[in-house]
């Protein structure tokens, strides 16, 4: 996709009026450094993370584990990976790294796996202080973020966390609702039977609830805050 | 039941909570609609939305087949349900064979519909309301007051005792503490529910996806984390592709509280995958293990097949009428006694609920056009509403006083004049010197509760224009002047004020002899009978000298005579025809003072400040509101715009008689803005304003004259 230096700063301007906090950062180390600051500020003890190419080239996971912070893997294949010390093992030998982390018996079985995972997950979820997840592309003009994902994890630590924090690359910026549409089209869902992913989520500023008399636009049951970084390389 | 809505219109109205809430939300709304309207061809979003919906109505039957596929290919369980039983039923004996206890449940209006959580916690399941305003007014045992804010009718204090007692521990008062408090109470909820329901918002056939969307945030999470999700969808919501999907999110927000997009909007398509891990399938996500489609029926098939009524499925239930109906803005949703409220909620209460009920509801109407001029879908809805009531003549009879009213009177010209000949002598005893009527015994009384009433002038305005009843045979544009029955019977000078102003313009005014009612009154209050009776003997009076023009000082007859009139004649070729020409030479008297070459030679001492009030049916059934204000200011005077100035005045038609009080609120908010302004004098463009806005002033005691803009630039003239 082409850098679009335009939808960048339409992106920018509707995201932060509906209610996102949005860092454009040119180099990793601005990146970094922005989500340092936001762990100190919230005092995070705990990030919930999705994969996320972004993330990786950060080398983000050591950075925050460097100052402190634990970082949890979401997707169930590297939340594995992640309790089995990062390397490829047997069924027995994953199940018994799982039990050894969680203090239950996990049997060697796929869905005994999957459903500890689960459990475990949904608990992390909404104690972490922060949430980390990759949009896949943004919409320019309402300053929207789009993830697509078949999980579940990414919209979970999207929506669970106290802070959350989605990381977009500057490049993927589409200008509106057709063109988001006819990009999700051209991913397939990458699931047999499935047109497009199980999960499309279009997120637009921060949650809001104006049920509260006297609370017009106060924080619902989101997070607290919603932060966007944008790595747009010069 | 008849007193019943009475009684809870009564409750409404003198309820401060609410009053106060729904004060404060007007502006709310006022300020989302200006920003949600803002930077887009709204004219041209609703075309592209309204021929979507209409298109995917048209298809229904084959969209539910392809949506039940797609659905299925990609893990969903489709169940077709064909009411509210059915589909109770069948969530009930879901949750029963995986030994559901607990339920959590996202807003949808389907399920209040279908009476779904009632049904679940009799059978002992608990169900938890999670978006915030439902949740409050859930431990209420309340419905929700309005559609934007389920409970802005609860103050603070009242929420706090609320949660306190709910969570049995003391709450205090702050916003943010109320919401930390529900906040918390839900997360558990989210842990422990081994279900979650919801609604969608559209159904995309092509793809098997369901669009949900929430600015909260627990619509994620009920979606998400539960093993099961039910979602309840109404078939109506069905759309081909993801491209008419986008049609409905382009305007429902904006439509709706005003930013772009709803915070989050979900697709979810089938159930959720881990993927592999060192080759071995994980055989699920994160998502629930099994997603059940409830597609719901419940009359939307009798409504899709009633041609009359069909197109109140293209709702896409953004609220937007509801945030500019001046009775909702009134009362708010619990008055109307079941789930769907307003305009379109009558007509859903028709087919999904209780006939009965509906009609009950359409009496409430004010015909003001106000949700038709908002609706993202194009729906015209006050005619739905006129639809309703014509339905119920046709099949239970009309009521004896409309009958005589309608029927008796107003059908025929001579008989409507003897009857206004025999009130003008019948009133005697309840004028007062300045012609006004303050005080009229029972059965009477409640028409002069909130407004008082000019009395019937005696010296009828067709007695008067004996001598115009030909236009002069001049090279002048020839001017038909209807009067309609305002104007005829109580406001006759206004029609001579009407004639000077044409002479001085050049053209060459007549007054058609043997014009009747313009057929309004009947035709909305459902009578197309004695509408179309009526449109025949206008046409045939009023295009009789060949007019270049037709005008009227009352755009509810003008709106009549234009809108109206072909689509009654329909049914006849040549009756049609001369109703639409007709209709293009209906102009409202300031329209043609424009076209006629705008301001004639004005005295400039007479200058003064005035406010303007914009006709409903001027601004939104003609489209006026630029000549008005022209002809004003080029007069000499200074307008002060007054705060909502195309605000219905709470005329009202019909519910004037049904709903005094009603009607009577309504003014008052329109009162309270002219107030505001200072100024001593409200110009308006129809005589019915005219009676309403004169008769609430001098119940009020005003010094504030009320003048027909007809008045107001005759008396200028040189």
């Amino acid at each position: 996709m082409a850098v679009n230096p335009e939808n960048i700063e339409r992106f920018k301007k509707e995201a932060a009026r509906a209610g996102s906090k949005v860092f454009i950062a040119t180099t990793a180390d601005e990146g970094v450094n922005y989500i340092l600051s936001l762990v100190k500020e919230k005092d995070v003890q705990t990030v919930v993370k999705s994969d996320s190419i972004l993330a990786a080239g950060l080398g983000l996971r050591k950075q925050l584990e460097s100052n402190g912070v634990r970082v949890v893997e979401t997707s169930i294949v590297q939340w594995i990976r992640q309790v089995s010390g990062g390397k490829e093992a047997p069924l027995d030998e994953i199940a018994a790294s799982i039990s050894a982390a969680t203090g239950e018996k996990i049997e060697p079985d796929p869905g005994a796996i999957l459903q500890a995972a689960r459990r475990v997950l949904k608990d992390t979820y909404a104690s972490a202080g922060l949430g980390i997840t990759q949009a896949d592309f943004g919409i320019a003009d309402s300053g929207t973020l789009v993830s697509l994902e078949n999980e579940g994890n990414a919209r979970l630590a999207a929506a669970l966390p106290r802070v959350h924090l989605t990381l977009l690359d500057g490049d993927c910026i589409v200008a509106n609702l057709t063109a988001a549409a006819e990009r999700i089209k051209s991913s397939s869902g990458g699931i047999p039977g499935h047109k497009v992913p199980t999960f499309i989520t279009y997120l637009t500023g921060r949650n809001t609830t104006g049920d509260i008399p006297g609370a017009f636009a106060a924080r619902a049951q989101g997070p607290e805050e919603e932060h966007i970084l944008i790595l747009a390389r010069q | 039941m008849g007193s019943g809505i009475k009684q809870r219109i009564k409750n409404a109205l003198a309820d401060k909570n609410l009053q106060t809430a729904l004060g404060r939300l007007a502006v709310l709304t006022k300020s989302g609609r200006r920003m949600g309207m803002s930077g887009i061809d709204f004219e041209a979003l609703r075309q592209d939305l309204h021929d979507r919906k209409a298109k995917a109505i048209a298809d229904l039957p084959s969209l539910i087949q392809q949506f039940k596929a797609s659905a299925a290919a990609a893990g969903a369980l489709v169940y077709e349900a064909r009411n509210a039983d059915d589909a109770n039923e069948y969530v009930l004996r879901l949750a029963k064979r995986h030994g559901v206890r607990h339920i959590v449940k996202s807003k949808s209006m389907l399920t209040e519909e279908l009476g779904l959580k009632d049904h679940l916690e009799h059978a002992g399941i608990s169900t938890v309301e999670t978006d915030i305003g439902e949740r409050i007014v859930q431990l209420a045992g309340e419905r929700p007051a309005h559609i934007v804010g389920p409970a802005i009718h609860k103050t603070v204090d009242q929420i706090a005792e609320l949660l306190s007692r709910a969570t049995g521990n003391e709450v205090g008062t702050g916003s943010q503490e109320l919401l930390d408090t529900i906040r918390n109470s839900l997360r558990q909820s989210y842990l422990d529910a081994e279900m979650g329901i919801s609604g969608a918002n559209i159904g995309i056939a092509e793809t098997g996806t369901l669009v949900i969307l929430t600015n909260e945030g627990n619509g994620q999470i009920v979606t998400t984390m539960s093993p099961l999700h039910i979602a309840v969808v109404g078939m109506e919501k069905l759309m081909g592709s993801l491209e008419d999907a986008n049609a409905v999110l382009r305007l429902l927000s904006r439509c709706c509280v005003g930013p772009r997009l709803t915070v989050y909007t979900s697709f979810i398509t089938g159930t959720s995958s881990g993927g592999n891990f060192s080759g071995i399938p994980l055989g699920g996500g994160q998502g629930p293990r099994e997603l059940h489609i409830v597609l719901v029926d419940n009359g939307r098939t009798e409504l899709r097949n009633s041609p009359e009524f069909r197109e109140a499925l293209y709702c896409i239930k953004c609220g937007a009428c509801l945030n500019v109906c001046p009775v909702f803005g009134s009362v708010a949703g619990q008055v109307y006694g079941h789930i769907y409220q307003g305009g379109i909620g009558t007509i859903l209460t028709a087919f999904f609920h209780d006939p009965e009920r509906a009609h009950e509801l359409s009496e409430m109407c004010m015909g003001c056009l106000a949700c038709r001029t908002v609706c993202p879908s194009g729906i015209d809805i006050p005619h739905l509403i006129r639809n309703l009531k014509s339905r119920k003549i046709r099949e239970k009879g009309f009521p004896l006083l409309k009958r005589v009213a309608y029927r008796g009177i107003l059908k025929s010209p001579g008989r409507t004049e003897s009857a206004a000949r025999a009130l003008a002598t019948l009133q005697q005893p309840f004028l007062d010197a300045d012609y006004m009527i303050r005080k009229l015994p029972f059965p009477l009384g409640s028409l002069t509760d909130t407004i008082s009433l000019p009395g019937i002038n005696a010296n009828l305005l067709a007695g008067r224009m004996r001598s115009r009843f030909i236009p002069e045979p001049l090279a002048k544009p020839k001017v038909a002047f209807f009067a309609g029955c305002v104007t005829a019977y109580a406001y006759p000078d206004l029609g001579e004020a009407v004639f000077k102003l044409l002479d001085a313009y050049g053209a060459a005014p007549f007054y058609p002899a043997g014009q009747a009612c313009c057929g309004a009154p009947a035709y909305f209050s459902g009578d197309s009978n004695t509408g179309l009776t009526l449109a025949k003997h206008n046409i045939e009076s009023l295009l009789q000298m060949e007019p270049d023009y037709i005008v009227t000082v009352c755009p509810g007859c003008a709106a009549m005579l234009k809108n109206e009139y072909p689509a009654l004649t329909a049914g006849d070729a040549a009756l049609h025809e001369s109703a639409l020409k007709l209709g293009d030479r209906v102009r409202d008297l300031t329209q043609l003072l424009i076209e006629l070459g705008g301001v004639r030679s004005m005295k400039s001492t007479i200058s003064e400040k005035v406010t303007y009030h914009d006709p409903c049916h001027l601004k939104r059934g003609l489209g006026v509101f630029t000549e008005p204000r022209k002809l004003i200011e080029e007069a000499g005077h200074e307008l002060v715009e007054m705060n909502d100035a195309d605000a219905c005045c709470g005329f009202g038609g019909d519910a004037l008689l049904t709903h005094p009080d009603l009607c009577g609120s309504i003014l008052k908010r329109k009162l309270d803005n002219i107030e505001a302004t200072g100024v001593n004098t409200v110009v308006t463009a129809c005589t019915a304003c005219v009676l309403q806005l004169c008769g609430g002033l001098d119940k009020r005691k005003s010094p504030i004259k009320v003048v027909h803009i007809a008045a107001l630039l005759a008396k200028n003239l040189l």
